[in-house]
């Protein structure tokens, strides 16, 4: 009873309410055709409403105000939720009667798995042209206007510059003993992610994980979040997997941190959108979707919440011109982060 | 309100199967436990009727309406399967009332707004939260918020109600008041029920009919005393609550009853529900609060384990005595306040000491169970 009542007064907590004007039922409304984001404007003035379901929508208010700027009168609800719970609401919604949600906004690994029950609309950006089709789920059931990127962080009081590793190899030295934090690799989340594409891209093998484990005897904490804590205060002196956003989120606050990308494989997250088939306001979940593709969209991804976007030419967060331009690594697909995870059960 | 009708209903994740090949018939108006340890497939069946899972094969029907059928290719949305459920999680909307999640499934089907206040009235009043129907989900207790989510359920006028381990998140007082509250609605509402449950208390309280399912195989189902009392295998026996199992051997055996050997040459006889082979070896099961003790002077007797007390342990009221006759260690839990338990002349506060040799029989209901044989069961 206690986790049920945490999780209603965190999802309470983080929900947000931007432009609160609309007057949308919860009856579904039909998709238009529409070629433009004039033409899906028009239909979703109507709708008036969407509601956005994820692991981190607070962070993204201030993106969701700026598209509330360029089309006023559309109410963005959104709740901070993600993982089994957002399994069990999703399911809940369907057995009483159809989804509440209009989007989901979530790693690639979830949608695929959304798509496979038959969740998801398909749906192109309009107005996205010149985007990459790697960016498109099959038959657009999904899109992704930005990426995370995820590579290290290290406290500049601890750590010189000159001792700051640059490749893979470097980070399982043991000049690195006992100084590096990682959130444990033998729960699902992003630092098994992280390992999996540096493995698919052959950035590190399971013999790198060996000598990371004996070499670097890296601290392992709970979560990627108290990993960097660690470092944030001096106990650790580099965490293995930072996102960027937290990074600059943390500079900001003041920390001690430089951000370093390995030469040989930086981690770029691919963070979806993806419209539930028969959500109550599929017109203005479609032009939100949409807006995200545009400069302007791209544009507040960058400055807001540090994310790359993934239109050419797209804006680069701030700061990110000095990670260089490492190789990118991509999410390698579920069966590769699976077998990633199991064979790090068997190491850690 | 509706009967089920499934058959031949297959499913596999990856090599493991986890439903194989189940057939089962509900009645209209029937209340069924779905219960078994993790894994055992029961949610899945559940899971299954309710269509979020899609079987490989076979066919569910809900009265005359198939709902899934692979060989017709029919496999109907949730929301097209008129169902209501309920979630381990209560899937609540946090930003809505307590009104506003009630009413959901009726704005979405486009019921008048006059309709839907009334039948939320009716629903909110059925589970005792009218009170609360300006109320967030965030501010009530988690007994008052699966009362949510059963009015949220019912208020559609399901023709089948359908509960995912609906009171595993609540503490053992709250629990048994929500399973009288669910037993009320559901006669009230006179709704065919599939409740899934790994818990014998919840199954025992509630189902008209338990379905013990093991490797994604119904294995034994009926009216809850009879699965309780006569487990037809070890695993279910087990699974509901016996804790003594010993190997034995058949001396002789009728259609209802049979003489076992255990341990040192102790007979036992037992009750049997089909009869056993002569000199054939099966398993026993007695639960340990079922079993007799009392002093001894040692001699065998027909129908008794004799044997010393080995150990003790004081298990919150109860008394745990281990009893051995040398091969075979019996349990048996005890209530000191209950001099009956512990009969013959008595034994000082009703706790034999280490050492005391006594004689051990199982009361009447004590169950003998066999995994791959006919089961038996004592009548002692």
């Amino acid at each position: 009873m206690k986790n049920t009542t945490k999780f209603a007064t965190i999802a309470v907590a983080s929900m947000l309410l931007i432009s609160g004007c609309g007057g949308s039922s919860e009856t579904a409304s039909q998709a238009v055709n529409a070629t433009s984001a004039a033409e899906l404007y028009e239909a979703a003035k109507a709708e008036g409403k969407i509601t956005v379901y994820g692991p981190t929508e607070n962070l993204y208010a201030a993106v969701y105000e700026d598209f509330s700027a360029e089309y006023p009168g559309i109410e963005i609800v959104t709740s901070d939720i993600f993982g089994q719970e957002l399994d069990a609401r999703l399911e809940g919604e369907q057995v009483a009667g159809g989804f509440e949600a209009d989007l989901v906004h979530i790693g690639v690994s979830d949608t695929e798995r959304y798509n496979d029950k038959g969740y998801l609309a398909s749906f192109t950006p309009v107005e996205a042209d010149g985007l990459d089709e790697k960016f498109v789920g099959p038959d657009g059931s999904w899109s992704v206007p930005s990426q995370h990127l995820y590579a290290t962080a290290y406290n500049t009081k601890v750590l010189s510059e000159d001792e700051v590793p640059t490749t893979w190899a470097e980070l399982a030295d043991s000049d690195l003993a006992g100084k590096i934090a990682t959130a444990t690799p033998k729960q699902s989340g992003v630092t098994p992610q992280v390992l999996a594409s540096a493995l698919a891209a052959r950035a590190i093998d399971e013999a790198w994980v060996d000598s990371f484990k004996a070499e670097a005897r890296p601290k392992i904490f709970p979560s990627v979040a108290n990993a960097l804590q660690s470092t944030v205060t001096g106990e650790t002196a580099i965490s293995l997997v930072a996102g960027y956003g937290t990074y600059m989120r943390q500079v900001e606050q003041g920390a001690p941190l430089e951000f370093v990308a390995m030469d040989d494989g930086a981690y770029y997250s691919d963070v979806a959108y993806a419209v539930l088939d028969g959500g109550p306001n599929p017109n203005a979940a479609r032009l939100l979707v949409s807006w995200m593709f545009s400069d302007a969209g791209q544009a507040s991804i960058a400055k807001h919440i540090f994310e790359f976007g993934t239109m050419p030419d797209a804006p680069l967060p701030a700061g990110a011109d000095k990670i260089g331009n490492p190789v990118r690594l991509a999410y390698p697909g579920a069966e590769k982060y699976r077998s990633t995870l199991e064979m790090l059960n068997t190491k850690f | 309100m509706t009967s089920i009708v499934i058959n031949n209903l297959h499913k596999s994740f990856g090599t493991k199967t986890v439903l194989d090949h189940v057939g089962l018939e509900v009645e209209d108006g029937e209340f069924i436990c779905l219960l078994g340890p993790s894994g055992c497939g029961k949610s899945t069946l559940l899971r299954s009727i309710a269509g979020l899972e899609s079987p490989e094969g076979g066919s569910i029907y809900l009265g005359d309406d198939a709902v899934f059928d692979n060989k017709a290719g029919i496999n109907k949305t949730p929301e097209q399967r008129k169902l209501g459920m309920v979630f381990q999680s209560f899937a609540l909307w946090p930003h809505k009332s307590v009104f506003e999640n009630v009413a959901y499934p009726l704005k979405r089907a486009k019921v008048s707004k006059s309709e839907i206040r009334e039948r939320v009235r009716e629903a909110l009043i059925m589970v005792d939260l009218w009170g609360h129907r300006d109320a967030y989900p965030g501010t009530l207790s988690g007994g008052q918020q699966q009362r949510v989510a059963l009015a949220r359920a019912v208020v559609p006028r399901p023709r089948l109600l359908l509960l995912d381990e609906p009171l595993s998140s609540l503490d053992t007082n709250l629990r048994a008041q929500m399973r009288r509250e669910i037993r009320r609605i559901q006669q009230h509402l006179g709704a065919t029920a599939v409740y899934v449950t790994h818990d014998k208390e919840d199954a025992g309280g509630l189902a008209d009919r338990v379905l013990v399912l093991q490797d994604g195989k119904i294995v034994q189902q009926g009216a809850p005393r009879d699965v309780f009392v006569a487990p037809k295998t070890a695993f279910v026996a087990e699974f509901v609550g016996f804790d003594n199992f010993f190997e034995a051997l058949v001396v002789d055996s009728g259609e209802e009853q049979a003489t076992i050997e255990i341990g040192n040459g102790n007979r036992l006889t037992a009750a049997v529900t089909s009869r056993l082979e002569a000199g054939s070896k099966t398993t026993v099961a007695i639960r340990s609060r079922l079993v007799r003790v009392s002093p001894h002077d040692g001699t065998p007797v027909d129908g008794a384990i004799v044997g010393t007390v080995v150990s003790k342990a004081h298990l919150g009221d109860d008394v745990e005595i281990v009893i051995s006759d040398g091969i075979a260690e019996v349990v048996a839990r005890v209530r000191p306040g209950y001099a009956r338990d512990i009969e013959v002349g008595g034994f000082a506060l009703a706790q034999p000491p280490v050492g005391t040799v006594v004689a051990v029989e199982g009361k009447r209901k004590g169950a003998h169970v066999a995994p791959t044989s006919p089961s038996i069961r004592t009548n002692a």
